[in-house]
């Protein structure tokens, strides 16, 4: 038995052997387990290291502190911190959202990212920029961070949780400014309205929106929510009377050649199809006669002169350059006389909407000698003189190849064409924001396969995945990095709402309120070209930042659809051109000021009150002798003529502003010709409730009243001549 | 009883110097914020015959007219005639101090009529005193005696 327990010397070597190689796999594994299976682990212990040492930094600033409350407070968080560290275990942060039903464990390696002092860590410990997760906003308890910026909130390494590159995950992860196309799952921001708050928490997706709305995109592309401009292009049924048919075909060809900033796409056509759609378009109509009413004034130094003062004067500037930049809102108007005729800028200023219904461009309301200096002033701006002879383009095949190629190449999609419908079918935009990968089409391309890289290169370069058997017609836009980048977080934005828990949904603003509306229209006919809003804009109107509160809305609304003349002559008269606004779209736009001024609207009702006639008389003295309003202001166009005429100001102006506007007028409108009276409170308040009751006084009544103030200033006059 | 109405009276007597002597300190009646208060608002524009063309076609053309000769849109409404700046021999009997006042405060200031507004709140010192240079300019005369 003895000998049968006892081992060889043999049987120990073995054993050792067999238990160190157990040992050192045990090791092997351990360290797989520890290293590289479970990274978090790793990373949570850089994390210990790196707090330790910010820790340590903190003490033994904070022990430097000067003696107080303040210094032990400090120091014994920071201790407390410290002891928390060292005693720190890895483990998963797991929260659930239950409002969501969903499980997010992003904040086990993203453990700086509640912590102001991880702001200049590396990732993953870097702290969220802005307030964004705020406890108030979208504190992680609630959000955690898939709700916003998408992923694999489960996943515990790199390429799961993330899901950008290997795993092809069906919702990526949202990093850096394309986090801002989630924010419209919850918020409206959709509308105008909401676009300065949107441009601070989402500079991106604004500018994105914009882009997409302005290159029309709605044009080809159908999008939940969006509506199809109609015709964001001028109408082409009648082009020959605008432009010869020679200079049309270099501008199909290379548009952003002659106008650097134009929306016009560059097609990428052939010559021989370009040639076909000219000969189409150029046989719905034909060139118009040279008119002695356009070209009366050309070549003449003085109406150009005039007419350089006028595209000032008229505000065209604050839509036009004419520097060759094409910077602005409306096209640069340098090459103009190049692309058309003088009878047609003629008869485009006098009315543009006769050419085309829908465009933006205002009607100026001005004489017929201004327009023909106007139309000098443009001419005498054309650089190229020579225009080669025009080849005969009316092939009845060539024109039937072009109807064809018309309707194919998506012109229809901006402009209004003879008989063809505007719009045109591209693939429809609906929740292209959660496309799934595989319906995707890679081409030859090496991208990664994920939504965010495909709409991307798309957008800067709309054929990179043309392959011989899918042939794309999108054309190029032209746009910068940095514009496809904002585009793409745009895109990237609409998705089909849905699993949004109630209470979580909420608009920025109400869509459907008239403000909004109004907003839209702001930037659409760009008020801002030449009016101020919130010291935003142009100098050539007046501020609208304050409107609401000082007009009676009935009064702007009627203003908006028919601008009238508001002083009767001299200074600044009123150049306000006419927009063909609807009633209901200048009412939107007066609800839109009022809400800018946080006044109610639509009712408006002044507050009357009679005056006694002592406070009358006080009144009448101060209007016709302290102050000799009448020098400036005429009633029913009796007296001065700088001011407007007041005989209908309470139809016009808001009494309780019209109080604050003559304590200090320059507040207001700083380079107005009204003077500062310094009145004391009590002469503004019987001044204004005198002045706020000038439509309801009789003709004699006033007369009287005048002759005796008159009277008396003559009177005092002839002394005062006397006296010298 | 008469000693303690008198103690009394000498009290109340040194309470009140006691309060108007603190009061006469500087350190005690002077607000300190006022200063820098008024160092805030720094002057907008600087005094040159320049400023004084632009704001006079700005705000005065409309009665003195464009030429400075009275003869502005707005003068055939006016019951009293606007000066006419050309004048020399009109101008020339204002010195600067009188010309500030009427521009300042308005006519009623000088003596002149209520027509003329007060202009100094809406333009300031400094755009006034360049209304002065033009004037002299306008006219081309300086003033016969300065005060």
């Amino acid at each position: 038995m003895k000998k049968s327990m006892q081992l060889s010397f043999k049987d120990t070597r073995l054993l050792f052997i067999f238990s160190a190689v157990i040992t050192v796999l045990i090791a092997v594994m351990f360290f797989i387990e520890f290293e590289t299976d479970r990274p978090w682990k790793g990373i949570q212990r850089d994390f210990v290291e790196l707090d330790t040492t910010l820790t340590e930094a903190a003490l033994a600033t904070a022990k430097s502190l000067p003696d107080g409350s303040e210094k032990d407070e400090e120091l014994k968080k920071l201790t407390k911190r410290a002891e928390l560290l060292d005693s720190a275990m890895p483990t998963i942060r797991q929260t659930w959202l239950t409002h969501f039903d969903t499980a997010d464990r992003c904040m086990t390696c993203h453990l700086g990212i509640e912590l102001p002092r991880f702001a200049e860590a590396k990732q993953p410990f870097t702290s969220h920029p802005g307030d964004h997760i705020a406890p108030n906003r979208h504190g992680t308890d609630n959000f955690g961070c898939v709700i916003c910026h998408e992923g694999q909130p489960v996943g515990l390494t790199i390429d799961e949780a993330h899901g950008q590159i290997h795993h092809n995950w069906m919702t990526p992860l949202l990093s850096g400014k394309r986090a801002e196309s989630s924010c419209e799952a919850c918020h409206e921001m959709s509308s105008a309205i909401a676009k300065d708050a949107v441009m601070q928490d989402a500079p991106s997706f604004s500018k994105g929106r914009s882009l997409y709305l302005q290159t029309n995109c709605l044009g080809c592309h159908v999008a939940n929510g969006y509506e199809r401009d109609a015709g964001i292009g001028p109408i082409l049924t009648t082009v020959a009377t605008k432009s010869d048919a020679t200079w049309a075909q270099t501008w199909i060809k290379n548009p952003k050649g002659f106008l650097a900033n134009t929306v016009m796409p560059d097609f990428e056509l052939e010559d021989d199809k370009i040639k076909a759609i000219t000969a189409y378009l150029y046989s719905l109509s034909k060139p118009g006669k040279a008119e002695r009413k356009a070209r009366a004034k050309l070549d003449d130094a003085q109406a150009i002169a005039r007419g350089e003062k006028s595209l000032n004067d008229l505000g065209c500037l604050g839509c036009h350059s004419v520097d060759g930049k094409d910077d602005g809102f409306g096209p640069d108007l340098s090459r103009v006389a190049e692309k058309t005729t003088p009878e047609w800028l003629y008869a485009w200023i006098e009315d543009p909407t006769k050419y085309w219904p829908e465009t933006n461009m205002p009607t100026l309301r001005v004489p017929e000698t201004e327009i023909q200096d106007l139309v000098a002033y443009l001419s005498s701006l054309r650089k190229e003189t020579s225009q080669t002879e025009a080849q005969p383009l009316n092939d009845p095949a060539l024109v039937e190849n072009g109807k064809k190629l018309t309707a194919e190449v998506g012109c229809t999609g901006c402009h209004n064409i003879d008989q063809f419908p505007i719009g045109y079918n591209a693939p429809p935009h609906d929740g292209i924001g959660q496309k799934r990968v595989d319906e995707l089409v890679f081409g030859d391309t090496t991208i990664h396969h994920t939504l965010a890289e495909w709409l991307a290169l798309k957008v800067e370069n709309p054929r990179a995945f043309n392959t011989v058997e899918i042939p794309t017609l999108m054309p190029n836009f032209g746009l910068t990095k940095e514009e496809s980048e904002d585009a793409l977080t745009f895109l990237l934005s609409i998705r089909n709402r849905h699993n949004i828990p109630e209470g979580f949904v909420k608009p920025l603003v109400d869509p459907t309120a008239a403000s909004s509306v109004g907003a839209r229209l702001i930037e659409e006919s760009n008020c801002l070209g030449c009016h101020t809003i919130n010291n935003k804009g142009g100098t050539v109107g007046p501020d609208l930042s304050f409107q609401g509160e000082r007009i009676n809305p009935q009064w702007m609304t009627d203003f908006l659809i028919n601008p009238i003349k508001i002083r009767p002559e001299g200074i600044e008269p009123t150049r306000m051109p006419t927009f063909g606004f609807k009633t209901e779209e200048a009412e939107a736009l007066t609800a839109y000021f009022s809400d800018l001024s946080k006044v109610s609207y639509p009712y408006y009702q002044a507050e009357k009150k009679k005056l006694s006639g002592e406070d009358m008389d006080k009144a009448w003295k101060i209007y016709f002798q302290t102050f000799s309003c009448q020098s400036c202001h005429a009633w029913n166009s009796i007296g001065g003529v700088i001011g407007p005429d007041q005989s209908d100001l309470a139809s016009r102006l808001r009494a309780d502003w019209v109080e604050k506007y003559l304590a200090d007028p320059q507040k207001f409108i700083a380079d107005v010709q009204m003077p500062n009276f310094e009145m004391y409170p009590d002469e503004l308040e019987v001044l204004t409730q005198l002045i706020m009751t000038f439509n309801e006084i009789p003709e004699a009544v006033w007369d009287a009243i005048k002759k005796r103030w008159d009277d008396e200033l003559l009177a005092k006059q002839a002394a005062a001549m006397g006296d010298e | 009883m008469m000693n303690s109405i008198k103690v009394k009276t000498a009290g109340l007597f040194f309470l009140a110097s006691f309060i108007t002597l603190c009061f006469s300190f500087p350190v005690f009646a002077v607000e300190k914020t006022e200063e820098p208060a008024t160092e805030e608002t720094a002057p907008k524009y600087e005094v040159s015959i320049e400023l004084g063309r632009v704001t006079y076609q700005h705000y005065c053309t409309p009665c003195h007219g464009v030429k400075g000769d009275g003869r502005g849109f707005n003068a055939p409404h006016l019951l009293v005639q606007p000066a006419n700046h050309t004048d020399a021999k009109f101008m020339s009997e204002r010195n600067d101090t009188k010309l500030f006042d009427t521009i300042n405060l308005g006519g009623v200031e000088v003596a002149k009529s209520t027509l003329m507004p007060p202009w100094g709140m809406a333009l300031g010192d400094e755009r006034v005193k360049s209304l002065i240079l033009h004037l002299r300019e306008l006219c081309n005369c300086q003033a016969k005696k300065n005060w």
